[in-house]
């Protein structure tokens, strides 16, 4: 063991099925050479002869240490306490949870027990998703939805069985839900290993050093498409989908460059702040500057008639992905397609599931005011808030204060000092289900200096 | 004196004296296992251990055997003086971590997982035990050898020999890392997660355990003296030993042993002498005689009284006392095995003299 070069650890997570024992196969393979100790609970088929793969049992426990969500594997304290001990010093290790498993209680090992937290360093959970069947986990089950909120590294596996549309809506989705996950698309699990592995997501240096965009504006809509329209009659179909209705509109643009497709997209969530114009199927659309809600009623699609006027350019928002109500779009029964489209981030969760919430605020923030907000905080909602990241502006510092949780645990230490008058601020994140996008934000801006 | 070193050619996991004194057995961590012939320092024998690595060992206290369990799976017995595997024996789950023969040799003990067997001495299924609820984290032996106790999470149970139900089901919400049972078998004391000590009176009689808290970190060693009156524990650099008679160990001060730069690895008492030897993760082992020192403790200043000091060149994972107690051996990370004579031993068993050497 050498504490001053603790021992990468990365954690696998993902549901039966996902491919986590192909990534693991291809690691093993890749690192050849390397000493990597596996700790596996479910009998994978490790097709390596790797005398470092270990079977284990999750035993998850609770901590008595006040912290009420505060659970470790007492098991991998055990296994590893014994692998630390080897002189033939490890180069990683993998763990491997099994399909159901929260990963909390692993990553909550390598915080809370001093010996796990000198002798190895979390460096990233990864999360496999299969692209085909992740669909039907992602709303009800509470482990899938852990699972993709607690990850540093979302792989959305067996591309090869579904179409662009469904992964760019899966994309969509599960960025909904942890915005500051990186996401990579594979087939076979077939991954550059330096994207998983010492990929060191856990080190505080590194707080949000690669999430550039997780605090982009979210958009009232999930779905915007570009189409080149005859002048005539089009039809717009549904079906039956998780609302009875959705807000819609569209709108004539005149440039389908990119100043045209922002300041199309600027009026369209001006449009989507007001009450929509009910309409029932059957009815007439009309390009414009309205917004309509497409009133499909529970359990049923719709169809409606949508008469252009002037032929060009048009854009179409939806609130919806589009895909939830398997919408088609066509002239004269022939499908038309958009030039263009991109999906975005829901907004709102009706079913109070995972989501992210990302603040940035320029001002700097007054340290004991920070402290005590971020601890009542935790201590009211630690158990629904998975992960947390931050860079925080505290008055009167020069350095940067960077901060990381899990649950109720929390590690934040003074950093690097800010480059230049222009760069101090905060950003911070929260990941966790049943979050509160303004009181958070509330709390957040009462504790500015 | 200059001890008589031995080099495993790596991390020794576990040691155990032969009941004569003469050899001792040693286990490194990644597998292979020696018989080391104390008076020289040479290997007599060398076992193969266990592929993936050996995690307990124990040598019969009639001397013909040696026990060892490993990562296979397996519990293999070894006659000791050919180094001859005689029986090898399925621990019940990938992990053998404890085997323990009997105090009078009769019995093999053996835990894998949630499994408990009781083997007799020749390697035949003696008997199974119900699956505990988690995996086993402790074994230990009662004295007089007619029980056994075991600790996992939230639990710990202790058998009579012959009989498949516990006698005593002790019960606290943590994880129980190890079992120190005294010697009269009336205390049994278990670290957990937590950096306390829970301690148990018997019988239970349903009564909840006393809490030893305030240790700076895991306690990884418990140690009970001939008498069962001083229960000694290292966690963090400092030995705290805690005087359990009378009201003890309940709102009494403790003793504190303060001289090691690093943690504590590994303590052991003499079974009939007074003297307690520490060792740790610099490498420093020292020997004590706490009874010598002020009780009734009435103020907490630590005090520095050592018998004996030694330096090795590594952290130290296991120090075993021996047969007759004029000896310790100990083993490191670095796969040292030191054999040192404790000059004030047998002085210290007479309580009468007490020699002090500086480090």
């Amino acid at each position: 063991m050498n504490p001053s070069n603790p021992i990468p650890v990365t954690v696998l997570t993902g549901f039966l099925g996902s491919g986590k024992t192909t990534l693991l196969n291809r690691i093993l393979t890749e690192q050849h050479g390397k000493r990597i100790a596996v700790i596996e609970n479910e009998f994978g088929e490790i097709g390596i002869d790797n005398e470092l793969v270990i079977g284990a049992d999750e035993e998850i426990f609770e901590m008595n240490n006040g912290c009420i969500c505060c659970t470790v594997r007492g098991d991998l304290i055990r296994i590893l306490g014994n692998l630390m001990k080897r002189k033939d010093c490890l180069d990683a290790v993998l763990i491997e949870t099994t399909g159901l498993a929260d990963p909390a209680p692993v990553a909550q090992t390598f915080f809370v027990d001093e010996e796990m937290r000198a002798a190895f360093k979390l460096d990233a959970i990864v999360t496999m998703v299969d692209a085909k069947h992740v669909w039907q986990h992602l709303d009800i089950s509470s482990e899938c939805q852990e699972q993709i909120a607690f990850a540093d590294v979302t792989l959305i596996n067996k591309t090869d069985l579904v179409d662009a549309a469904t992964l760019d809506q899966l994309e969509a989705k599960i960025r909904s839900m942890n915005a500051v996950a990186k996401i990579h698309r594979t087939q076979n699990a077939a991954i550059g290993l330096d994207r998983i592995l010492n990929i060191g997501a856990f080190d505080l240096q590194n707080t949000l050093a690669n999430t550039p965009d997780f605090l982009k504006p979210e958009m009232p809509f999930e779905w915007a498409g570009v189409f080149q329209l005859e002048a005539g009659s089009h039809e717009l179909n549904f079906q039956p989908g998780p609302d009875p209705e959705m807000n819609f509109a569209a709108l004539a643009l005149d440039d389908a460059g990119d100043a045209g497709w922002e300041a199309a997209k600027k009026q369209a969530v001006a449009l989507f702040s007001e009450d929509g114009g009910e309409k029932k199927s059957g009815s007439m659309l009309v390009p414009g500057v309205k917004l309509v809600t497409l009133a499909f009623g529970e359990g049923k699609g719709g169809q409606f008639k949508l008469e252009v006027f002037h032929a060009g350019l048009h854009a179409f928002f939806t609130q919806h992905h589009p895909d939830e109500f398997k919408m088609t779009f066509t002239r004269g029964g022939k499908a038309l397609s958009p030039l263009k489209a991109e999906a975005f981030a829901a907004s709102h969760t009706h079913d109070q599931g995972v989501t992210s919430v990302g603040i940035s605020e320029k001002r700097a923030v007054d340290p004991e005011k920070f402290n005590g907000w971020l601890s009542e905080l935790l201590r009211t909602k630690g158990t629904d808030i998975y992960r947390m990241k931050g860079i925080i502006h505290l008055k009167g510092s020069p350095n940067r204060y960077v901060f990381q949780g899990v649950h109720m645990l929390f590690e934040g230490k003074p950093d690097r000092p800010w480059k230049d008058s222009s760069e101090p601020g905060n950003q911070l994140v929260f990941i966790g289900k049943n979050l509160n996008r303004s009181d958070l934000e509330q709390g957040f801006r009462a504790c500015l200096a | 004196m200059t001890p008589n070193t031995f080099q495993l050619d790596d991390p020794v996991l576990a040691l155990d004296w032969s009941p004569d004194g003469r050899r001792l057995a040693v286990a490194g961590i990644s597998g292979p296992c020696a018989v080391v012939d104390t008076t020289t320092g040479i290997a007599a024998q060398r076992l193969a251990g266990h592929p993936g690595g050996t995690l307990a060992l124990s040598w019969s206290a009639k001397g013909d055997l040696i026990a060892t369990g490993g990562q296979d799976g397996k519990v293999k017995l070894w006659v000791a003086d050919s180094g001859a595997l005689l029986r090898e024996l399925d621990g019940g789950a990938a992990w053998v971590e404890h085997v323990a023969f009997s105090p009078d040799g009769g019995h093999l003990a053996t835990t894998a997982g949630k499994r408990l067997r009781l083997w007799k001495a020749n390697g035949e299924l003696a008997f199974e035990f119900a699956a505990h609820e988690s995996t086993v984290s402790a074994l230990q032996w009662r004295a007089d050898g007619k029980g056994v106790a075991t600790a996992c999470y939230g639990k710990i149970r202790c058998f009579r020999i012959g009989e498949p139900k516990p006698y005593e089901m002790l019960d606290w919400k943590a994880s129980l890392l190890s079992l120190a049972w005294s010697p009269n078998g009336r205390y049994l004391a278990s670290s957990t997660q937590e950096n306390t000590i829970q301690f148990f009176r018997l019988p239970s009689a349903g009564r909840e355990p006393l809490q030893m808290t305030g240790y700076p970190s895991k306690v990884k060693n418990l140690a009970w003296d001939r008498t069962a009156t001083f229960l000694a524990s290292g966690g963090g650099e400092v030995i705290t030993v805690w005087n359990v008679s009378g009201q003890g160990p309940a709102g009494s001060l403790p003793l504190q042993l303060v001289g090691h730069p690093k943690n504590l690895s590994a303590l052991a008492y003499q079974r009939r002498g007074d003297l307690l030897a520490s060792g740790c993760e610099a490498g420093a082992v020292f020997v004590w005689n706490p009874s010598q020192c002020l009780w009734p403790v009435n103020d907490p200043t630590p005090t520095e009284e050592r018998v004996f000091a030694m330096r090795l060149p590594a952290a130290i994972n296991e120090l075993r006392w021996s047969p007759d107690e004029t000896a310790i051996a100990v083993g490191c990370q670095d796969g040292t095995v030191a054999i040192t004579r404790i000059a004030a031993a047998t002085g210290a068993q007479s309580g009468s003299t007490q020699v002090r050497t500086s480090t």
